[in-house]
């Protein structure tokens, strides 16, 4: 396999007592090995939940009903949501590592961080106790931690968010793991701690020569740190390509209309560009395709049946009627 | 010549730390220490800046909704921080604020009809029927409907809140604004469709607004000038062109190059700060920025700059200039 994850048809359902609502539909995709693939999206588009599904760690009322996770282990390819409990948490933290949005809920505030840091390396090393708190100390001292020592004796509350997030991502490397998933890792952070983040993801990826995927609805974000890239809008993939080519020849109108309302902030002469409407609400039932209503290409078959994901160009996948090659008009 | 609406002057909120068996105070966190700048009338004034430096608190206590220690601020020739309770009431009507997360700032159990006539209620005398002119004008004014009215927060997007906080603060005709991270709290396409209201609001209004933010590429697009903060100081000051094109204080300069470029191509090794913010209970002594400075020369850690008038209404408070 080239690629460390492939999704193949992954879907998310949110499980009411009479009926069940989609949130995530027929998603597939692959992560390269070494390679960084940004998912890019609002609130409420399933990015995240898709970011838990490869974890198992979606909870009731949410449940993965559709699809393979395949991951490559020991050079044999498993199906993660086949797997039972007990294997997958020799999975979580050893081979799959996730780092959340928020660094200051992501830690324990009635642990030290030495001991929340060890912890991962009780569960799936067998390092002598020392051993442990020197590769502890010497992973604080990897991702840029100042007076490391001090900081190992440090509750969660004495630290700064930034040095919080730091803390979280050692933990996350610290087992070496073939694949990262940082999920939104800087939207809590400030612009000079995110540059800092964003560069140590950068650096630790090439030491480690880990796989990662980076969640964000930030596209600054995804044009300074992934190769590939996939667009997320209610619960489905609308555009997946490289990144110079999804800032460069954008496809989707949902797509064109993220990167103009950012684009648009530095032309004063025109009003700001804005996409009509609101972001669907998760799970709301939208006929033909999801994008329709706030769309200013919108066809009258648009709103009778849905796109396929298609292939525009070598390498670059859409989902609109605008480039399908049918005749729409059937 | 535009005419000053607010000047604040020498502006200090300090926050006590209390501890010990009598409560003693122990120490102050300086979360707004002297900080001086005027608004001209109609004008978007930005205060920019990384979280915990003190941009918020500099906005309320404006407002007096959180006390100032020391300092004056003007509004209108009065002096706001003078005025007795019943004075800063009447007042309150000309100076309005939104605030960030339009999720907590709208009482859960109030309609929009209620929300919204509120404020009118507390500062005029309205008959009922004035009052719902009024409600169906602003109504009309943020893009909500008339159906919207009988409807409680939480049937409500975040944007669509966000409409109603605004509407709520500028339904008493203020001559002046301050929004505290207004989009800050939401989706990417929502954010500019705040925006553009607030924009257009401001034009048809004639409103005069401190807008407070850390997003810079916002606020180059709204303000007409910016005050950017750090630790409690204003650093730099100036229009937003003169400002953005030409940022003249080692820490606007990082802070302008540490937001991500939209062109992968242009994909750079930054000038990255190193290390976080000092303690605001503890400032460094000299220049605030000295800790984290790339061009810190002796002088730095001795005395404090203060804000330098370089020509082009540009001014900036370090020892290079």
């Amino acid at each position: 396999m080239d690629n460390i994850l492939e999704i193949k048809n992954l879907g998310i359902d949110v499980i009411g007592e009479k009926s069940s609502r989609i949130l995530v539909d027929n998603v597939s995709f692959n992560v390269k090995k070494r390679g960084s693939l940004g998912i890019v999206g609002e609130s409420g588009c399933g990015k995240s939940i898709t970011a838990l599904s490869i974890m198992q760690l979606l909870d009731y009322p949410l449940k993965q009903t559709r699809g393979q996770i395949l991951f490559e282990k020991d050079s044999k390819i498993i199906d993660l949501a086949r797997v039972d409990k007990s294997y997958m948490k020799k999975v979580r933290g050893k081979e799959i590592s996730m780092i959340f949005q928020e660094p200051m809920t992501a830690l324990d505030p009635i642990f030290n961080i030495e001991y929340q840091i060890i912890e991962v390396l009780k569960f799936h090393t067998d390092l002598k106790k020392k051993d442990m708190k020197d590769k502890a100390l010497e992973m604080l001292k990897k991702v840029g931690i100042p007076r490391a020592e001090v900081v190992m004796k440090n509750y969660p509350h004495q630290l700064s968010g930034g040095m919080l997030q730091r803390i979280v991502i050692s933990m996350a490397l610290i087992c070496n793991p073939k694949l990262l998933i940082a999920d939104e890792p800087t939207t809590a952070l400030d612009v000079t701690i995110q540059a800092q983040i964003l560069e140590l993801i950068n650096e630790l990826r090439n030491v480690y020569e880990t796989s990662v995927i980076m969640i964000t609805h930030d596209l600054g974000v995804i044009a300074e740190t992934c190769e590939d890239v996939i667009v997320f809008y209610a619960g489905q993939i609308v555009e997946e390509t490289n990144v110079q080519e999804l800032f460069n020849n954008t496809k989707h109108p949902y797509t064109k209309g993220l990167i103009n309302s950012v684009t648009s902030l530095g032309d004063k002469t025109r009003p700001l560009y804005t996409i009509p409407g609101t972001v669907p609400i998760a799970g709301e039932v939208i006929s033909g395709c999801k994008f329709v209503e706030r769309c200013d290409s919108a066809m009258k078959i648009c709103s009778i049946k849905e796109p396929d994901l298609i292939e525009v160009s070598k390498g670059h996948k859409c989902r609109c009627w605008l480039y399908d090659g049918r005749d729409v008009n059937e | 010549m535009s005419k000053t609406i607010l000047a604040v002057e020498n502006l200090k909120t300090y926050f006590p730390i209390k501890g010990g068996v009598f409560n003693k105070i122990r120490a102050y966190v300086r979360a707004v220490d002297g900080v001086s700048f005027e608004v001209q009338e109609g004008e978007t004034f930005a205060l920019v800046g990384e979280s915990g430096c003190g941009k918020s608190t500099t906005g309320r206590s404006i407002l007096r909704l959180i006390e100032p220690t020391e300092g004056k601020v003007i509004f209108n020739d009065k002096d706001i921080l003078v005025l007795s309770r019943e004075q800063l009431r009447m007042m309150r009507k000309d100076m309005q604020i939104v605030f960030q997360n339009p999720y907590s700032s709208l009482n859960p159990r109030m309609t929009v009809q209620k929300l919204l006539s509120e404020p009118l209620i507390n500062h005029f005398n309205l008959t009922d029927k004035e009052v719902s002119e009024r409600v169906n004008w602003i109504l009309d004014k943020v893009g909500l409907a008339k159906q919207h009215l009988n409807r409680y927060p939480h049937q409500f997007s975040g944007g669509q809140r966000q409409r109603i906080s605004i509407a709520r603060s500028i339904i008493t005709y203020p001559k002046f604004v301050i929004a505290d991270e207004p989009v800050s709290a939401l989706d990417v396409s929502i954010q500019s469709q705040i925006l553009n209201l607030l924009m257009d609001l401001q034009r048809d209004l004639g409103l005069t607004m401190i807008f407070i933010s850390h997003d810079l590429n916002v606020v180059r697009r709204i303000s007409s000038r910016v005050a950017v903060m750090y630790l409690g100081n204003i650093i730099e000051i100036g229009t937003t062109d003169e400002l953005f094109d030409n940022p003249m204080h080692p820490y606007t300069d990082a802070l302008l190059l540490s937001v991500p470029s939209l062109d992968p191509t242009k994909r750079k090794k930054r000038i990255i700060l190193q290390g976080e913010v000092p303690s605001p209970i503890n400032p460094p002594t000299g220049c605030v920025f000295q800790t984290r400075c790339s061009k810190r020369m002796k002088i730095c850690e001795e005395t404090r700059p203060s804000l330098k008038d370089i020509g082009n209404e540009h001014k900036v408070a370090c020892h290079l200039y």
